[in-house]
């Protein structure tokens, strides 16, 4: 297919004028049958490529994902746009609804699966009976050791996609270094060929900010100031507990609609968070990298990291959820030691230990293993991908260098005084460019101090009316929920 | 977890804490049953299926450091201390309890509360010629049968499926009523946030749970009273038998006559298991006839065994709960 007819279709079927960069080169790459590897930058529409694809292939689809939320979200998207019948199958379904889905997979186009539920031979077996279209492996930086999200469940994709025999392989990711993308292709698509499309990871609409302080109140202070102008706002903390705190202490302070969102929230209340977000009936969500990957609300116009993240990987992530739009955004980053510490202190509580490891395989009674669910969930997805215990603990060592070092080369960043949009670029891209550094690039705070910076730049507010906080009664409710209330029962 | 909320769960009287955490993640066994019949705490069985146990340790612990608890490590069992009993008084007077819960009779709520948001939000966009939304249900069993009664509803129904949701959810208390309107969503009304709820509502997110399916609870209680046939009452299904499948079929034997030995015999379970089906009927089953000859025939080849001292144990509770 060409480029123009593509581009008919995509104006038809998704009301959109022009591709983003990357995703007419991997669409017509998978249409001529080629496996591809897409690393393209967060809100490029990387789920576009599979969703356009569903007419054009035969078969199901399946798209692994590493997050449930993800998956969710995909789904949502896919549900309301009406592009297929779609359906998720995770740990979280029970027997009666998995059952119900493996019967009923012929009748889907998109199946959203985790990768260790994928890996079970009982879900391969079926998938072998099943004419499988196309094979997406997303977050597919997952799969490398040397990226800061290795999953060892990622690793066995590779043997998964010869059992199942797709008919075309899709990988995509938005952080991949050169040595993730080397990991990716040899996991995922062995010695085949693959068409690869890498785009640079620079976003000039986002200005990036990194903001020091010397104390955990100067941050509150400096996001009341922040908080003034009605901006659509997304706030990282490192934790539940700190979202549920931030969010309270913003009511309490600002006549802001705002509210947390985490993964201790159930599905449907994260999903609530989302829409009233997107629909700009909440200003301002105060978040945990939970809300991260797949959502898409394009007019985040001020996104502020309260505590630092682990890397650069992660902070790509996060602050490619603003300025979706094109239009500017403001990505702040506060910078405080203390989070480094605690930040490294989390990081050494979270180290799994040989002696764990070993007891694990051993069977023996180990107290961090009863106290710590996550670490043996990490060990039970090693298991499950036939490492030995030698393997885990030479893997684990190696990993947990790996983010040691990731978190020291992204305090340097933090730390710096040389453009930070260059810095971010030199770290991902392949052949990086040179940044034209300019007054809507970057800065810190020892720099240009915050009001400058905010009469600089001209970032649009939200103009609807603002939502009302108050709660409705539910007499006021029915109204706005049905029709036809008056209606006589002959009608 | 909010620690504070497990307090109705436990009384003066020691109460064994594990069968306690069974009982409300669901666990079945003659054993959680029987503990979930003697603590008077059988309606709240699968009451929170997603608690874990390192969470609930953690929520005993902080209980016990409140000198709210006491624990008796031998035994294993905690009883709440005269503070505690204080503090589950001051709970319960808040009326976030869901004290008219009954898993028996309404079915598991996670799905009973997907069906209303459900339903909700199909209509109400059906109605504002809404057709592209992702639905309020995450279990594709929920959307299936949904979509199934949906298709089926005409005009008229769907007219008195509104009716009939507002007459009930407006016989609730207000504050159950506005609970409950304000969780409900759709393209034309996009609701409110939990953490909005809460905040209004002055409760924490753990207590604004529990108090909407305080909520849910009265609205499924008061929904039995709606005709058969009201659409409403269609989208949800009756509750299903309360036995497990295995002691369905072994109870329903049992009741059709059929000797023990002969049922033994025809079965590939072992005889052990298929008395601790008995005895879950005798749990479970509300005319359950303890006093039926084949099963004092069956007490008299072993009265000191398991079966026959649990069928006492629990035909006593039963009497005492009656």
């Amino acid at each position: 297919m060409t480029k123009q007819t593509l581009q008919a279709e995509l104006k038809t079927r998704f009301k959109f004028t022009e591709f983003r960069p990357g995703q007419a080169e991997l669409l017509q790459a998978i249409l001529d049958g080629q496996n591809a590897l897409g690393v393209l930058p967060t809100g490029s529409g990387k789920s576009l490529i599979y969703q356009f694809l569903a007419p054009h292939i035969e078969g199901l689809f399946i798209i692994v994902s590493p997050l449930i939320s993800l998956m969710s979200d995909q789904l949502e998207r896919i549900q309301a746009a009406h592009l297929g019948k779609a359906t998720v199958l995770n740990s979280r379904l029970n027997a009666q609804d998995r059952r119900y889905i493996l019967a009923h997979l012929a009748d889907y186009k998109f199946l959203f699966v985790a990768p260790e539920t994928l890996c079970q031979p009982q879900i391969i077996r079926r998938l072998e009976e099943v004419n499988i279209g196309l094979f997406v492996v997303d977050e597919a930086h997952c799969i490398s050791g040397w990226g800061p999200d290795f999953r060892p469940d990622y690793l066995r994709l590779g043997t998964v996609s010869q059992q199942i025999k797709p008919q075309v392989t899709l990988a995509l990711t938005a952080t991949a270094t050169d040595q993730v993308c080397t990991d990716i292709k040899h996991q995922l698509f062995s010695h085949q060929a693959v068409y690869i499309y890498r785009d640079s990871v620079d976003r000039p609409n986002l200005y990036l900010r990194t903001e020091f302080v010397q104390r955990d109140d100067d941050k509150w202070q400096i996001l009341q100031q922040l908080l003034v102008p009605r901006w659509p706002t997304l706030i990282y903390v490192a934790t539940r507990k700190q979202a549920e705190e931030l969010a309270l202490k913003i009511a309490g302070a600002t006549k802001r609609p705002v509210a947390f969102y985490h993964a201790g929230m159930d599905n449907l209340a994260r999903q609530q968070v989302q829409q009233l977000f997107m629909r700009d009936q909440l200003d301002v969500v105060v978040a945990t990298s939970a809300f991260g990957m797949g959502i898409n609300k394009d007019n985040v116009r001020l996104l502020i990291h309260y505590e630092m993240p682990a890397n650069f990987e992660n902070y790509l992530q996060e602050i490619g959820r603003a300025g979706r739009d094109g239009q500017q955004a403001l990505t702040l980053i506060f910078v405080h030691q203390n989070d480094f510490q605690r930040l490294l202190t989390r990081q050494q509580a979270n180290q799994i230990q040989p002696q764990t490891v070993s007891h694990f395989y051993h069977q023996i009674l180990d107290a961090t293993l009863q106290d710590s669910p996550s670490q043996l969930d990490v060990l039970q997805a090693y298991q499950r991908a036939d490492f030995t215990e030698d393997e885990v603990i030479a893997t684990l060592t190696k990993t947990q260098r790996v983010r040691a070092n990731q978190v020291q080369q992204f305090w340097r960043f933090l730390n710096s005084t040389t453009c930070l949009r260059q810095q971010v670029c030199d770290y991902f891209d392949h052949q990086s460019q040179t940044i034209q550094h300019d007054e809507h690039c970057c800065s810190t705070s020892q720099a240009l101090t915050l009001s400058e910076l905010l009469s600089k730049l001209t970032l649009p507010t939200l103009t609807t009316e603002s939502p009302t906080t108050q709660l409705l009664s539910a007499g006021q409710i029915w109204p706005q929920l049905f029709v036809d209330l008056t209606e006589t029962d002959e009608s | 977890m909010q620690a504070d909320l497990l307090l109705p769960l436990f009384s003066r009287k020691p109460r064994r804490y594990q069968a306690i955490y069974y009982i409300l993640t669901g666990k079945r066994t003659v054993s959680n049953l029987l503990a979930g019949l003697t603590y008077d705490l059988l309606p709240y069985f699968h009451f929170y299926p997603k608690l874990l146990q390192a969470d609930y340790q953690a929520a005993l612990q902080q209980l016990m450091s409140q000198q709210y608890l006491k624990v008796q490590s031998e035994t294993k069992t905690i009883r709440l201390t005269a503070l505690g009993q204080l503090a589950q008084v001051q709970l319960l007077q808040r009326q976030i309890w869901p004290q008219t819960y009954d898993y028996w009779r309404d079915g598991d709520w996670q799905l009973q509360w997907e069906r209303l948001l459900l339903s909700v939000q199909v209509i109400s966009n059906y109605q504002h010629q809404q057709r592209h939304y992702a639905p309020l249900a995450t279990q594709p069993l929920v959307q299936a049968e949904i979509r199934q009664w949906f298709y089926r509803s005409g005009r008229r129904q769907q007219h008195q499926f509104v009716k009939d949701l507002i007459a009930t959810v407006t016989g609730l208390p207000k504050d159950l009523a506005d609970l409950l309107a304000n969780s409900l969503r759709s393209n034309a009304y996009a609701g409110t946030s939990d953490f909005q709820l809460g905040l209004d509502l002055n409760l924490t997110a753990d207590e604004l749970s529990l108090k909407r399916i305080a909520a849910l609870s009265q609205f499924m209680h008061d929904i039995t009273f709606l005709p058969q046939q009201s659409p409403l009452r269609q989208v949800f299904p009756a509750a299903p038998s309360p036995l497990s499948r295995g002691a369905e079929h072994t109870y329903a034997l049992w009741q059709a006559d059929q000797p023990w030995s002969t049922i033994v015999q025809n079965s590939y379970q072992k005889e052990g298991t298929l008395l601790e089906h008995l005895l879950e009927a005798a749990i479970l089953v509300p005319d359950f006839n303890f006093e039926s000859l084949p099963l004092q025939q069956l007490i008299a080849v072993n009265p000191e065994s398991y079966f026959a001292q649990r069928l006492s144990e629990i035909q006593a509770q039963r009497r005492k709960n009656d």
